[in-house]
């Protein structure tokens, strides 16, 4: 379980990322999801050990962040995927991997061998793990951080954005993989991309300017926006009078639009279910 | 036990990554031609100079330590703090420090491992280059002192490149890429120089100097290349050097326990 509490993290320039966040995370896959530049970032680095608080604790399994002994003890149960991050170009996925699992205390050869292929079948990197890592495509590149990620069965798995730059086919393995995992670890997904979280994840916190907005089952967000979202068609003119608009399409009549809010009656509006972005859009379009 | 594994992986990995880079392949080409050239250059010189050739032992004893002098303190005061001062920046600078940082090794094990992989590579460079030098000489020139050309090498170039090497990526560790990190081997290897002057006649002040005056002007004497000798001794010079790496070592520590806590 990882316990966050009064979080707040100030950079130079007195630019508050997070404001007292509060949050327990139980042994499921949870979703942190808000926009960018919203704090999902440092709040990951935080609590992966990488960036100290302003203010704040945070325990991993029990382990204090604040301390030496407890930093060190919870990144040896953690796998962690930055947003952006790089690779040594010249080193081969193999070798990289090989470093990494050193560095993260598997000392045994043969054992780290065997992870190594475990982690690179997962990716479906196991064909060309002894090519040079200069010569991969940037979503081969996103799947060696997830497979460096894996390493070491960790019992908490942090992924920042870990969706971008994969190709339908590999977020769908992704997401597969991750909720496979969730079986047996602790998952925080952070993402901009309220697909991953719909498919994904049975727990979720939205963070907007560095605050926790909204924390429950996505079934719960989606709730929120029943009786607010809408198709109105038209003959092109944007709807107006407080809606906000989720997507537009083409259709015989004219232009569909798929809006939030109360439309005008003139544009005759059907009610449709809501969906989880339309929940999430709904909560972002609210007043702090 | 696991802090020691850890720093040799580092070292391992910064040994196969800077060989598979163009940088010390074009050093130790580069050395390698210097080398070869000069040796061939002396054997026909060896070969024509009668005075040489009736005091061959001597003679060529002093010509190749000499020439090692020369091509040491080029090589570990000028070009390998260069080619190995962004071992740390380098990973800042491409995003792999994340996920390095978010294992289980501690900061401290870090900075150490790349410490000891900027010395794994810079000797991996220098001790096929000493061989190939003496075997060359040996057989095209003559034979030679063993013992004073092994001296050079190990009293002179070795602690002068656990020095200047170390320096350079120790104080270039909080750098955010390569090319600020060039700037602090500037600072550190070149600045002194100008700053502090490059005259045997100077005292405590050259403890700084990156040159390591004291163990330059004592070489220079012993490969008869000059007969001045440094206001401070060859000791007192490399033990101030390894106290200034000690010190900039701790320094460093010290910060990242700070800002990280680990």
């Amino acid at each position: 379980m990882i316990e966050i509490q009064n979080l707040t993290k100030t950079y130079k320039g007195n630019i508050q990322a997070l404001k007292g966040i509060d949050l327990t995370i139980e042994n499921k896959m949870f979703g942190l999801l808000g926009a960018n530049g919203a704090g999902k970032t440092t709040l990951m680095r935080i609590v992966a050990g990488l960036l100290k608080p302003t203010d704040g604790r945070v325990t991993v399994f029990g382990h204090d962040m604040a301390t030496l002994k407890g930093k060190q003890a919870a990144k040896g149960l953690l796998g962690y995927l930055p947003q952006e991050f790089g690779l040594y170009q010249t080193l081969t996925a193999r070798e990289f991997l090989d470093y990494v699992a050193i560095l993260k205390g598997i000392t045994d050869s043969q054992r780290r061998q065997r992870e190594i292929d475990e982690v690179l079948e997962k990716v479906r990197l196991s064909d060309v793990a002894n090519r040079r890592l200069k010569s991969y495509s940037g979503g081969m590149k996103r799947r060696v951080g997830i497979a460096q990620a894996l390493l070491g069965n960790p019992k908490l798995l942090i992924v920042d954005e870990p969706t971008v730059g994969l190709d339908p086919e590999e977020r769908v393995r992704l997401r597969n993989l991750l909720s496979d995992m969730a079986a047996t670890c602790t998952i925080i997904l952070s993402t901009h991309i309220v697909e991953d979280i719909n498919q994904s994840c049975n727990d979720l916190a939205v963070i907007r300017d560095g605050a926790v907005v909204f924390r429950g089952a996505p079934r719960d967000l989606i709730q929120n926006a029943k009786g607010k979202v809408w198709h109105v068609t038209t003959d092109g003119e944007r709807p107006n009078g407080g809606v906000a608009i989720v997507s537009t399409r083409q259709v015989q009549e004219g232009v569909q639009y798929r809006v939030l809010g109360q439309p005008d009656s003139l544009y005759q509006p059907t009610a449709i279910e809501p969906s989880l972005e339309d929940g999430y859009i709904w909560l972002m379009n609210q007043q702090p | 036990m696991n802090a020691l594994y850890q720093m040799w992986a580092i070292a391992r990995v910064e040994y196969r990554m800077q060989w598979r880079q163009r940088g010390m392949i074009v050093i130790a080409l580069a050395m390698l031609l210097i080398m070869v050239t000069t040796i061939v250059l002396m054997a026909s010189e060896f070969n024509t100079d009668r005075e040489f050739r009736d005091k061959f032992a001597t003679a060529s004893t002093d010509a190749i330590t000499s020439l090692t002098f020369i091509l040491a303190v080029t090589s570990v005061c000028v070009l390998l703090p260069f080619v190995l001062v962004n071992l740390i920046p380098r990973d800042r600078q491409i995003g792999v420090i994340e996920i390095l940082h978010s294992t289980p090794m501690s900061s401290t094990t870090y900075l150490t491992g790349k410490l000891i992989a900027g010395w794994v590579t810079a000797l991996s460079g220098l001790v096929p280059g000493a061989i190939v030098m003496a075997v060359l000489w040996y057989i095209i020139i003559a034979p030679f002192n063993i013992l004073s050309y092994l001296e050079i090498w190990l009293v002179g170039a070795l602690p002068l490149m656990v020095i200047n090497v170390g320096l350079v990526i120790v104080l270039a560790f909080r750098m955010p890429d390569s090319r600020m990190a060039v700037a602090v081997a500037v600072g550190v290897i070149v600045l002194p120089w100008f700053i502090i002057g490059f005259d045997p006649r100077n005292d405590w002040l050259d403890i700084f100097n990156s040159f390591r005056p004291g163990v330059f002007f004592h070489y220079t004497d012993v490969s008869a290349i000059d007969d001045e000798i440094g206001a401070l001794s060859p000791t007192i010079t490399i033990l101030s050097g390894l106290a200034q790496l000690a010190l900039a070592w701790l320094g460093a520590v010290a910060w990242l326990r700070w800002r990280n806590g680990y």
